[in-house]
């Protein structure tokens, strides 16, 4: 049988692409199966115009793309199922955030992420079923896997820490932090790959929307990251950070949403995930029923009563992860020269008390002064509530 | 010509079976082969087989290997251990059916 010329597939291949019927994935089979029928009639004596003109008309547009809506819904509804996951997973988070009773709050929290977990280890599992396509699929399903594990190792110290007071050294915030910016790598390569290889202009705007939030994302996740090494330079604006991240995912959200693109679930899932993890690691949640963290109140009474005038006392502590940089700041008045201050249980490490001054400066130069006074104050939280010190 | 939906229900099996007896084939080599087999009885259309093919693909029934043949890409399509597997279960199922069917339908007597 006569083949074609490598000029008449080009005309088949060009009026395809014009017909919009070019998603990359079926492209080459509409053409080698056009182009076998074409020889096919050429074969009994037809010539190419009319052959193809038969074979067009037969086909016709429509049976195309159905062939492709078929495709694409075959292979897609497991996605709509992780939809449907993903769904669930923004439900228990919502509602943990809203709703505590008894304290189930932050056991939903948990369920929450989980779920979020799951989706994950789904999409890599996926990825690395589809390896023998292509082989970039093992780079993606190896980070998405390093998302899961990242996901779930640090939400349950996180949990840990926060609930039962197990000593995590700030770990939790780490790996939910580098599984963000793990996802949001494997979404930009993705996303950016699609782009470049599909032809259909529907799947080229949509692939091309998708590479910029996640290009966003991953320059987000970043930053984040980079917060840990610098966090002494840049401590003051991770707040505006936060925030930044925390109003883009929720209009990336609503974006996707809109766009009916929620059955994308390795953007959506990235969203989330950003979301979820940010949130959990900013000061909005403590406004929120279900947020407030469990809080450790430390009370002083100064022996004698009177203090002079202006002058309150001032706890010297330290964050966690950081024990090298240490604030001062004051407590509250509460009653007769008794002074309590809270904070969350989880966030400080250690505390010095120290009585002084009219102002953190002055309280900080005389805890400066006396450093050699202030191992035998040190405190270990939660050993001791209540603290007398004489001044 | 036998209708569509009757098609549609038993196509993967169609499918199955015809990769089962052949090492690879491509996608109008199956609809040829599905319409000669049937003498015509049988057109599988475009938008019916490259679906069901793709599925295949995506449960790992088949394994598929392109080729430049004739100045143009094509698409092989070959049955994977689990996929000889799952063809044989379908024609033994599909045995199944046809005695079933075949009993509802027998002629009743008057």
């Amino acid at each position: 049988m006569p083949g074609l010329t490598k000029e008449q597939i080009e005309f088949i291949k060009n009026d395809l692409i014009k017909k919009s019927l070019s998603r990359s994935f079926l492209f080459n089979e509409y053409v080698d199966h056009i182009c076998c029928d074409v020889e096919n009639l050429m074969y009994k004596g037809k010539s190419f115009e009319d052959a193809y003109k038969m074979v067009s008309s037969e086909i016709g547009d429509s049976q195309l793309k159905n062939a492709q809506q078929e495709t694409l819904y075959l292979l897609n509804h497991k996605y709509i199922i992780i939809k449907k996951i993903l769904y669930l997973a923004a439900l228990f988070f919502i509602i943990s955030w809203i709703i505590n009773i008894q304290g189930t709050a932050n056991w939903m929290g948990l369920v929450s992420f989980i779920i979020l977990s799951t989706v994950y280890l789904k999409l890599a599992v996926d990825f690395f079923r589809e390896r023998r396509y292509e082989t970039i699929n093992i780079l993606y399903s190896v980070l998405m896997f390093l998302g899961f594990v990242g996901t779930i190792t640090g939400i349950i110290l996180i949990f840990l820490n926060r609930n039962f007071g197990i000593e995590t050294s700030g770990h939790g915030v780490d790996f939910t932090v580098f599984a963000w910016f793990f996802l949001s790598i494997v979404c930009f390569l993705y996303y950016s790959r699609e782009y470049r290889t599909s032809i259909d202009p529907v799947a080229v705007r949509k692939n091309l929307r998708f590479t910029r939030i996640a290009g966003f994302n991953l320059f987000l996740s970043g930053l984040s990251v980079l917060t840990f090494p610098l966090y002494s330079l840049v401590s003051g604006y991770i707040f505006y950070l936060i925030t930044i991240i925390l109003v883009l995912d929720i209009l990336l959200l609503i974006f996707l949403l809109i766009k009916r693109y929620m059955n994308n679930s390795l953007i959506v899932a990235m969203v989330m995930g950003s979301f979820m993890i940010v949130f959990i690691h900013s000061g909005f949640r403590q406004k929120l029923p279900g947020g407030s963290p469990k809080m450790h109140t430390m009370t002083v009474k100064v022996i004698p009563e009177n203090l002079p005038e202006q002058h309150t006392v001032y706890l010297y502590m330290y964050y966690n992860r950081f024990p090298e940089y240490k604030i001062t700041v004051p407590m509250k008045l509460s009653g007769d020269s008794t002074f309590t201050n809270s904070w969350p249980s989880y966030a400080y490490k250690g505390y010095l008390i120290y009585l002084v001054g009219k102002d953190s400066l002055q309280a900080n130069r005389v805890i400066m002064d006396n450093r050699s006074k202030l191992d035998s104050i040190y405190l270990d939280i939660p050993k001791n509530l209540e603290y007398h010190i004489n001044y | 010509m036998i209708s569509k939906e009757l098609i549609k229900g038993t196509l993967r099996s169609i499918i199955l079976r015809l990769l089962l007896q052949h090492e690879r084939m491509y996608g109008y080599e199956i609809t040829r082969e599905v319409s000669e087999l049937t003498g015509g009885k049988i057109n599988l259309t475009f938008a019916a087989l490259y679906p069901v093919l793709h599925k295949l693909e995506a449960d790992g029934y088949v394994v598929t290997e392109t080729e430049n043949v004739s100045n143009r890409i094509r698409k092989y399509y070959a049955l994977t251990t689990d996929g000889k597997k799952e063809s044989a279960r379908k024609v033994e199922e599909f045995h199944e059916f046809l005695k079933t069917m075949e009993h509802l339908f027998k002629p009743v007597g008057r």
